[in-house]
């Protein structure tokens, strides 16, 4: 049964851009190795003779008519109303923080 | 006459605004004045919007006075588990990071109910994102079972489940993608129904585990979980995941004769009664299967050796679905953010990012996002989420073979009755094997009901009905015939009496 450490919960909160507290992770670690623990009970199972994995709907390809939806079309959402949810904005753009040598400095 | 109008059903509801016994306005006042007198009790709604249902009541009255009734749902009070998307009220699905978020559009569920004329009483607390089985994981409170109010409602639908046991209107629109809509349903003593997944569009529905999330109906028969269904039902051309398969009149499918039943094979496996089953629960299951059988049914033995398996394939797929679903509530494009309430908690792009996040969403959340992102990363990918969908590609062929043999199948929602709030809180896998008996459905992509089928230490039991893939007319048939002989759905909880 593989255990799960601290520091590894520590390196996937950061894949996940999830803030965890040490409490946090120190909980996590426990708790994950014990369900990790449980679901690897998966390998007592043959599926030697499972080709290709269940696809849930049982269709392929489903397409949309390739049509703009008109402004008093029920379905289309002004741009405005979803701008609207973002905490800043300027104009008709969301504003984040600078992304470009993040790295270097926010390291 | 308008004395009592909430304990009625969608069908008595509905004929009697037909026949002009009393109006919806009526009918949504004595629900709003039930949810006042114990909802304080219960907290099976984030939010009651008492505003729109009259509203929506009044403009209900006009159409049927000018004849233009939309349909037996019209007028008749509902509510919404908080996870849909409406323009006409903030969505939250129990969550601080959606405290106050208004949705932009509507989701297909409720325009169509809006289409139908139903009355939308509020939205219901449910755990966080839909991830729990106790509604424990809600930032908006506990919600509490209406036949013991130290125990659980069960979830992740405990606000819709309690809200049918508390009769705070005549139906609930939930979600089930591990059993959220049959174990409060179980739980609560009322009627819960899954559907295939692909049977309802999930358009503006919140998703947590996209490959199993499916909207359902909470009811108090399964006669009105069945004409909700109709209503709900059918392709959409905004979720790519609904199905064509053509809807069925469902409640006109029902039958009511002598032997409804006859002709209908009723499988019964070993494997749902195993270990960890509370025998007084397990018992009252077998008494609901003779009732089938002396309704006409031929009760079949059946096995499904892989489905032991099901709730770990579960609890590896689902969260690996989480971890990629929940990357929207990122605090840039909407919802609760570091960058409106305190911009000055981060420096970086990355820390609005993860303070956001570590800050308004919860343990549970959290923890799946971990959990999921571990069993993807590079390295476990194969040994543990390809090998999951191998084995939920083994259970689905179990059932697809078993449904060749039998037309539903019958066993217990859950191992036992409503725990103890708190009871479970600090050991999430105790949690996850609450799902043990309903998860299979999910897995195996079948459709499954929960009906009442007793009761042990004073709390409901349920009765889990399963039929294959779009064949909810047959767990619908079987649950209704099982309903017409029985009295455990008509029960009221103590609450009721206070």
């Amino acid at each position: 049964m593989s255990e799960l450490t601290s520091d590894h919960i520590s390196h996937l909160a950061h894949l996940s851009r999830l803030e965890l507290s040490s409490e946090e992770q120190e909980r996590f670690a426990s708790q994950l190795t014990g369900i990790v623990g449980y679901v690897e009970q998966l390998s007592e199972v043959d599926t030697s003779k499972v080709k290709q994995p269940l696809g849930v709907t049982g269709m392929t390809n489903v397409l949309a008519a390739d049509v703009v939806r008109g402004e008093d079309d029920p379905r289309t959402v002004a741009r405005d109303s979803l701008l609207a949810g973002a905490p800043a904005r300027e104009g008709a753009f969301i504003e984040v923080r600078a992304v470009l040598g993040e790295e270097v400095t926010g390291a | 006459m308008s004395e009592n109008l909430h304990l009625l059903t969608v069908e008595e509801a509905s004929a009697g605004l037909v026949a002009g016994h009393f109006t919806s306005v009526e009918l949504t006042k004595a629900c709003l004045a039930q949810i006042e007198k114990l909802d304080g009790k219960v907290n099976a709604f984030v939010r009651v919007e008492a505003d729109l249902a009259r509203r929506q009541a009044v403009e209900s009255d006009a159409r049927r006075a000018a004849g233009k009734a939309l349909g037996p749902l019209d007028g008749i009070p509902y509510n919404l588990k908080d996870v849909y998307a409406t323009k006409d009220s903030p969505t939250t699905a129990s969550s601080h990071i959606l405290e106050d978020w208004q949705a932009p559009y509507d989701a297909t569920v409720y325009r169509k109910l809006c289409e139908a004329g139903a009355v939308l009483l509020g939205k219901t607390n449910t755990d966080e994102f839909t991830m729990g089985g106790s509604t424990e994981n809600s930032y908006y409170g506990v919600t509490r079972n209406p036949w013991n109010l130290e125990r659980v409602a069960g979830g992740s639908s405990g606000g819709p489940a309690a809200s049918m046991a508390a009769h705070f209107g005549m139906f609930a629109i939930g979600t089930d993608t591990g059993g959220s809509i049959r174990q409060p349903a179980g739980f609560c003593g009322v009627t819960g129904l899954r559907p295939t997944y692909g049977r309802v569009s999930r358009f503006g529905e919140l998703p947590m585990a996209s490959s199993f999330d499916q909207t359902g109906v909470l009811a108090k028969t399964v006669r009105d979980a069945a004409m909700v269904l109709e209503v709900i039902s059918g392709v959409d051309p905004l979720d790519a995941t609904s199905s064509p398969e053509p809807v069925k009149p469902y409640l006109s499918l029902l039958k009511d004769n002598e032997k409804p039943l006859k002709g209908v094979r009723v499988g019964v496996a070993a494997e749902f009664f195993g270990e960890g089953v509370d025998p007084r629960c397990e018992q009252l299951v077998r008494e609901g299967i003779e009732v089938l059988k002396a309704q006409g049914a031929e009760i079949v033995e059946v096995s499904l050796p892989h489905l032991r398996y099901a709730i770990a394939a579960y609890y590896i797929l689902v969260p690996a679905e989480v971890s990629s679903n929940m990357a929207r509530y990122d605090g840039i494009h909407f919802g609760q953010s570091i960058e409106r309430n305190d911009p000055k908690a981060g420096t970086s792009l990355n820390d609005v990012y993860s303070k956001t996040r570590g800050e308004y969403l919860g343990a549970e959340v959290k923890r799946r996002i971990i959990l999921g992102a571990h069993v993807l990363s590079s390295g476990y990918y194969d040994q543990y989420y390809n090998e999951a969908e191998r084995v939920r590609t083994v259970i689905a062929q179990e059932f697809a073979e078993t449904f060749e043999k039998v037309d539903v199948l019958a066993a217990p929602v859950s191992p036992a009755v409503a725990f103890k709030i708190g009871e479970k809180v600090s050991d999430p896998l105790a949690m996850y094997k609450e799902d043990v008996l309903t998860v299979p459905v999910n897995v195996g992509v079948i459709s499954g009901l929960s009906v009442p089928c007793g009761f042990v230490d004073g709390m409901p039991v349920g009765l889990q009905l399963m039929a294959g893939k779009f064949r909810e007319e047959e767990i619908l048939k079987v649950g209704a015939a099982y309903q017409q002989v029985t009295e455990w759905h008509k029960q009221p909880a103590p609450l009721l009496n206070q």
